[in-house]
Order: C-alpha cells, then sequence, then structure tokens
C-alpha cells in the first residue's frame, strides 16, 4: 500500500500511467471512438488533404481518410509490436543471462559474448537489414526488433544473477539440496524480477520508437495500415503546407513512448528501493 | 512509402558533397532515378536520359516540341528504294573525350556492341539488324543492311550513342564488349565529359570544349546530376537554391507549391506520357482475362485524375496518346464499376492470391496510382501488396521472369513519335520482356503491329492497324491506361535556354546556362 501510494504522490509516474491506459483505451475502443472507422481502407479523394475541423478533428491525408480514425486503429498495431517485441525479447534474454549468470564459467562467456556482439551492431542498422532481408511486414518488424532486443535483457539479468548468486539465501537453497533450476526460478528470479520490469517499460518505449522508424523508412506495414511511422512517412511530401498530417502521428509517438519512459522511472523508484529520484529523501 | 535504406545512403552521400552553386556555372540537377551505370547501351529509360545524351552523341538528335530530328554525328543519309539499305554520311571533325577523331568503325562497333549486349536500345535494334550487317563502307561512311524495312529505324538512328571503340576494347576483359569498365567510366563524343562518377551519388561532368558542335555565347562550365529520392528534399533543395532543375514527374501538389515560391520556374510543355499499368499476363492468376477486366473497372479513374493529379491531365483510354495518330478515337475506356468488376471477377476460376504490385520509390505518381488500384481491388475482394523500390531495381525485375511483379505501373514516356513507342512495345511480342514486360503474347495483335512498322506499308494502312490492335489491346485488357500527362518542368528562375523534346525530357544541357 505503501508502495502504491508513493506511486500516486509521483506525478510524472502518474501521468505515464494515464498515457498508456489512454493508448490501451484508444486501441480496444477504436471501432467505437473513430469518427469514421472505414477510413483505414477507404479513401475519399475529392476530400484529401483538409485541415482539422468539426468533421474531422485531426485533417484528412492524401488520400482523403480521416486522420484521426487512423491513428486509433494504429494504436493497435503500435501496442501489438511493442508487446509482442518486448515479451519475446524477455523470453528470450532473461533465460540467458539466467543462465549464463548462475553457471557462470565457459558457458556464461559464450553466451555472453554472443549477446556483446548484438550489442555492438546500432540496433536500428540491424533492424533494418533483418527487415529488408525478410521483405516488408508487420511480423518481420516484430522479429527484427525481438532478435535485436534480447541481449539488453541477457545482460541485465546477468549481472544481478551474478551478484545475488553469492547472497546467503542462494547459497543456503543450494546447500538445502535445491536443484539449480529451482533456485534460479524460485529464488533468484523474484529478487530480480523487479529490474526486468522497469527495463521492460522502458524497453517499450525504445521499441514503438524503433518500430516507427522501420515504418517511416518503409520496413514496416505496406500500405495502406495506418501505422504511425509510415503515416509520418506518408505525409512528408505535404511539408509544411500539410502540417496537421504528420504532426497527428508525430504527437502520438512522443505521447506513448513518454508515458513507457515515465512509468519506467516511476516502477524504478518503488521498485528498487536503492535508487530514489527526488522523493529520496521524504520516503 | 518510399526508400528503404538506399534513402538513407542517398542522403548521407549528398551531404558528404560540397556545397553546391558555389562553381561559377555548375548547374546541379536532382534526379529521382539512380544513375546505376554509365553504359550508355545498357538503359533506355527517360530516368537515366542525362548520362547518355549529355556524354555520348548518336547519329541524329532529337530536339523540340513536338520532336523533330537534327543531323547530329551523321550530316546526312540515304535509303535505299527497297527501304533495306540505310547509309550515312558522318562528320569528319568528331572528336572523342581523349582526342581521337570519330570514324565509321566506331559507329559499326558501337552498333555490334549494341546489339550483343542486347540491353538499352538493343531490344528495339535487335530486330532490325543482324550483328555483322553493318558496314563502314570508307572513314566517313558508314552502312546499315536491315533485315526488314522498318519504319522505325530512322526514329532509332538517335539513340545509337557512338563509343570510341579504342579506348573500349582496350578494356575489354573475356569478351565483355567493356560492359564493366563503361558501367563506370565514359568513352564518347557528348558536349560533357565525365569528371566524377558514384553509382549511389551520381555523376559530375566538365564541358567539352572540342566538342563538333558549335557552343552558343553562354553555357554551364559544369553539370552535376545527382540522385535524389527523397521528393520533398528535391523540392525544397530547389527553392532553396541549392538545385537548379528537377525531374519532370512531380505531382500538382508539389508543382503548385514549386509554382509560388520565389526563385522557380516552372515550365510547361505538351507531352505523350501515358501511364500505364501492366499485369503479367503470363503468370496465374493474371492470366485470366476476365481478373484483368475485374481489375481495369476496380481503377476508380476519376480519384486519379480529378482530385489527385487536379484535373492537370487527361484521361487515355488506350496505351497510345490520344494527341498521337493511330489512337482509336472511338474507345471509350474502362470505367469504374466495381458491379461489372465483380461480375467479370465471378467468372475467374482459379484461385486468386495476394497480388504483389511494383512501385518506384522517388515517383509519387506511381504510388498513389497503386494505392487507388488496391484500394478498388480490395473492395472486390482482391488483395493487392505494394512494394516500393528505386526506378533502377524495379525496372532490373521487370526484365526477369521469376522476379517480374505481379502488376507494376509507371508512366511510358516518349523515345520516339511513333505509336509502336508505346502499342507496339508494351504488348508486341518481340519485345518480351525489355519492353514489353507484361509478357503479353496475341498472334492478332503481332501480325497488325509487325505490318505497322514496315516503311513499305503505306501510312493510311499503318495507322488503320494500329487502331486495330489497339482495340484488340483494349478488349484483352493486358495492362490498365490512366491519363496522358503535361511535362512540368521545375528549374531556378536564373536557368535559360531549357530546350524541352519529349525525347529526353528536357535533359540535353548543352543547351541552357544561367542568365
Amino acid at each position: 500500500m505503501r508502495s502504491l501510494r508513493r506511486f500516486l504522490a509521483d506525478r510524472a509516474a502518474l501521468l505515464g500511467t494515464v498515457l498508456i491506459l489512454l493508448l490501451v483505451l484508444a486501441a480496444v475502443l477504436a471501432p467505437v471512438l473513430a469518427p469514421y472507422p472505414s477510413d483505414v481502407f477507404d479513401f475519399h479523394t475529392a476530400n484529401r488533404l483538409r485541415p482539422p475541423s468539426d468533421a474531422h478533428w485531426l485533417g484528412t491525408d492524401r488520400m482523403g481518410s480521416d486522420i484521426l480514425s487512423r491513428l486509433l486503429f494504429g494504436a493497435r498495431i503500435t501496442i501489438a509490436i511493442a508487446v509482442i517485441a518486448v515479451g519475446t525479447a524477455v523470453v528470450i534474454g532473461v533465460p540467458i543471462g539466467l543462465v549464463a549468470g548462475f553457471y557462470g564459467g565457459w558457458p556464461g562467456d559464450i553466451l555472453m559474448r554472443v549477446s556483446d556482439v548484438f550489442l555492438a551492431v546500432p540496433q536500428i542498422v540491424l533492424a533494418i537489414a533483418i527487415a529488408q532481408t525478410l521483405g516488408p511486414s508487420i511480423e518481420n518488424v516484430i522479429l527484427a526488433l525481438s532478435l535485436t532486443y534480447w541481449p539488453f535483457w541477457a545482460r541485465l539479468v546477468y549481472a544481478e544473477t551474478r551478484s545475488l548468486k553469492n547472497e546467503v539465501f542462494v547459497e543456503s537453497a543450494i546447500a538445502l539440496g535445491a536443484s539449480p533450476l529451482r533456485v534460479m526460478v524460485m529464488h533468484v528470479l523474484p529478487n530480480i524480477a523487479s529490474a526486468i520490469i522497469v527495463r521492460t517499460s522502458i524497453g517499450m518505449g525504445a521499441t514503438i520508437l524503433t518500430a516507427a522508424a522501420l515504418g517511416f523508412l518503409g520496413l514496416g506495414a505496406p500500405s495502406p495500415t495506418p501505422e504511425w511511422g509510415r503515416m509520418i512517412a506518408e505525409s512528408r511530401e505535404f511539408l509544411p503546407d500539410a502540417w496537421w498530417y504528420a504532426t497527428a502521428p508525430g504527437i502520438a509517438i512522443f505521447l506513448v513512448v513518454m508515458g513507457f519512459n515515465l512509468l519506467g522511472d516511476g516502477l524504478r523508484d518503488i521498485l528498487d528501493p536503492r535508487i530514489r529520484r527526488g522523493a529520496a529523501g521524504k520516503a | 512509402m518510399s526508400t528503404k535504406a538506399l534513402v538513407l545512403a542517398a542522403a548521407l552521400a549528398a551531404a558528404l558533397l560540397p556545397a553546391t552553386a558555389s562553381a561559377q556555372g555548375k548547374y546541379v540537377h536532382a534526379n529521382n532515378s539512380n544513375y546505376d551505370t554509365l553504359d550508355p547501351h545498357a538503359v533506355f529509360d527517360v530516368g537515366r536520359a542525362a548520362t547518355r545524351i549529355n556524354m555520348y552523341d548518336g547519329l541524329y538528335r532529337w530536339v523540340d516540341n513536338p520532336p523533330k530530328q537534327i543531323p547530329w554525328l551523321a550530316e546526312s543519309h540515304e535509303i535505299s528504294p527497297d527501304g533495306l539499305t540505310w547509309t550515312f554520311k558522318l562528320r569528319k571533325d568528331v572528336k572523342f573525350h581523349d582526342g581521337t577523331l570519330m570514324t565509321a568503325d566506331d559507329v559499326v562497333y558501337s552498333m555490334e556492341r549494341i546489339l550483343a549486349v542486347k540491353r538499352g536500345v538493343g531490344g528495339l535494334l535487335g530486330p532490325m539488324v543482324a550483328p555483322g550487317n553493318t558496314k563502314a563502307l570508307d572513314a566517313g561512311t558508314v552502312q546499315f543492311k536491315l533485315s526488314e524495312p522498318s519504319a522505325l529505324f530512322g526514329a532509332l538512328v538517335a539513340d545509337i550513342a557512338v563509343v570510341n571503340s579504342k579506348l573500349v576494347k582496350r578494356n575489354e576483359k573475356d569478351g565483355d564488349w567493356g560492359q564493366a569498365w563503361l558501367a563506370k567510366n565514359e568513352a564518347g563524343t557528348g558536349s560533357y565529359k565525365l569528371k566524377r562518377y558514384d553509382p549511389a551519388i551520381g555523376f559530375i561532368a566538365e564541358r567539352f570544349k572540342d566538342h563538333f558542335y558549335p557552343w552558343g555565347p553562354k553555357y554551364f562550365d559544369e553539370i552535376e546530376f545527382r540522385t535524389v529520392l527523397e521528393t520533398n528534399t528535391r523540392i525544397l533543395g530547389l527553392i532553396k537554391g541549392d538545385y537548379h532543375g528537377l525531374d519532370g514527374y512531380l505531382t500538382p501538389d508539389a508543382i503548385d507549391r514549386l509554382r509560388a515560391a520565389p526563385g522557380v520556374q516552372v515550365i510547361e510543355e505538351e507531352s505523350m506520357r501515358v501511364f500505364q499499368v501492366s499485369f503479367n499476363n503470363q503468370r496465374p492468376p493474371l492470366d485470366d482475362v476476365n481478373l484483368r477486366k475485374a481489375l481495369s473497372y476496380a481503377f476508380d479513374y476519376d480519384a486519379i485524375i480529378n482530385d489527385i493529379m487536379k484535373g492537370t491531365v487527361i484521361r487515355n483510354p488506350t496505351i497510345i496518346p490520344n494527341n498521337m495518330w493511330g489512337a482509336p478515337k472511338d474507345v471509350k475506356g474502362y470505367t469504374y464499376d466495381l458491379e461489372k468488376a465483380k461480375e467479370y471477377l465471378a467468372k475467374v476460376k482459379q484461385p486468386i492470391r495476394p497480388l504483389a504490385m511494383g512501385t518506384l520509390a522517388g515517383f509519387s505518381d506511381t504510388e498513389q496510382v497503386a494505392a487507388i488500384l488496391q484500394n478498388g481491388a480490395r473492395k472486390i475482394g482482391v488483395e493487392i501488396k505494394l512494394e516500393s523500390a528505386p526506378w533502377g531495381v524495379v525496372s532490373s525485375r521487370t526484365q526477369n521472369d521469376d522476379q517480374m511483379y505481379d502488376i507494376v505501373g509507371y508512366p511510358k514516356s516518349t523515345f520516339y513519335a511513333d505509336p509502336n513507342n508505346w502499342l507496339g512495345e508494351l504488348f508486341g511480342s518481340r519485345y518480351i520482356p525489355t519492353r514489353n514486360v507484361a509478357r503479353y503474347r496475341n498472334p492478332e495483335v503481332d501480325k497488325r503491329i509487325e505490318k505497322a512498322m514496315l516503311a513499305t506499308t503505306p501510312q493510311a494502312e499503318r495507322q488503320r492497324l494500329n487502331e486495330e490492335a489497339a482495340r484488340i489491346v483494349f478488349d484483352d485488357a493486358p495492362g490498365i491506361w490512366v491519363y496522358n500527362t503535361k511535362w512540368f518542368g521545375p528549374y531556378s528562375a536564373k536557368v535559360g535556354g531549357v530546350r524541352f523534346s519529349p525525347i529526353g525530357n528536357g535533359q540535353e544541357m548543352r543547351w541552357a546556362y544561367f542568365k
């Protein structure tokens, strides 16, 4: 309860949570909220490039579709990419880090050197290479992101596991005859969960940003999918005259990424008592 | 939409070049096609025409609008009464860029090279002239013996780019006709001489003082054609003064913006450029005429012409431009009619998989036409997936049966003023796959096109044959024909003397200058 109260007192974290809730709400209720749900695919070329008005709150795009409607449906794609890509990265990265950190020795070295190799290549470049080779589609973007993201979790879990391994409660569990798997899952993992959760929240924001970049470069979902990055790519030809066209998806990406980052910071404050921002003294 | 990593490369490349407009008399052109090769015999399109017309010369040259040929490397020619033997008298004062004099041997070598590498203009000349049938009668006379009395040969001599045979021969490797070397180097007589070339950036060429054709009082000392795939970068670059000229492929939205910008002029010319969409007629399911017709009826022509192109273009119901002889005037054209589209779709027996459609990165018109077709097709239950790539990539893919898209759309420009430029090249079986990327084959059409191509056929008959063939092609719907467009050439207001010809689209820079 104390944690919750502290979390609620942290305005930034609260703002982050609200932004993410809004994103989820937009995604779930897109068919209800969107003024023109069919505009995800439908064109009304006679109405193209209209500035924001009562009929179209965020204006219309190059094919005359309502930008607000497309934005709302785009939230679904954004969430899907972020959740699946980060989820996969966690599923790959955490066991690798856990095993490497727990056993150490040469198997641990090999696993960590492999993740070092992945980390050495700039992520976006690697993702572009993968997505380009496999062809543009949402699935391939998710795959590219998962394949490039897992080392972050592997590194984190590895470091945390190594330090926990020498803790008394781990040693006693081993002495009592617990199997390595049991020690890793029942004793180590719960104690590093908070670090993983914080990293995941911040990772979500980074993933959304990278996915939008890939969409912008034409490597994401093919047209006419209302993917936010793609919407910005399509709009750049009409800048600066049709300013609303790029602004709407741009602000959407900005708010969502900021939301995840603020939430991540807030969670770290609560879950990790060692690091506390500003409010540390008062707590 | 567009681009992929190439845009990054191009942007990076552009950033590495020194700031432009500093050198006195240097013209910088931002082009939306990449110059992947300099070989004048390897490519034959408008997008990459600047290399051929500025650094190389042909026997004649197309200028002005409507296009006419003026004597160039050749002073005159004679045709035998049977139309088979063409004899050209060459100028004697033509120097290559390395100083050697051009002779008939260079013309013979160039012609044999065109026929041997079978790319570019070779696809058109190949069926007309057999290898070994070009002879140098003396240093200043060259003779072509044609396999058929083609009416088109005369229109194509402008595209027999003459290369320095001694220089190219020195750089041949394993009998490759110097293809590897000429892709990156230049061996011409043209008005400009290559200074620097990078396939990722473009090329820079300097004025060739000794060019045989007298220079005017004003000219550019240097020209640079730079690849800039990003449309907005090209537009902003012209407005800012970094570039002095752009491609003539911009959409009305962009043209409106440029017209309103200070220091920019937009030159408007009649042209014959038909926007066409080619189906892959040999690969299922588009080998079925009913599916092709269904898609022809599922395309919203008005949306493109009136809304997106803002009425700057006119509907062209067949592949032959309305303003060209041979276009059947009575054909009304397919209309946007989803009911009819569904009727035809119901007749398709085979399963319909998602179709892949290629669009050209940096050519907004191709992307918007594709989006409209995709939208219409979706309404009748046919899925189309769009893939965007630079023109060089799209062009190579159309040449390969396995890599060819199911659908690809781009404007068909003018290379010579004859209906064959559109109808024959796109739907005559002799041009599969070089120009006939639809891989359309119909003996009834072939018969008429082949006869219409002969110089021995009277003009009235040629017109009738073209009209008949165009009607048959229309009924088979091997593609969609959308509109005929004007050319809007955006240039800096400082540039004067732009000599536009629909053939080459105003990219020959020797006539232009800074005011």
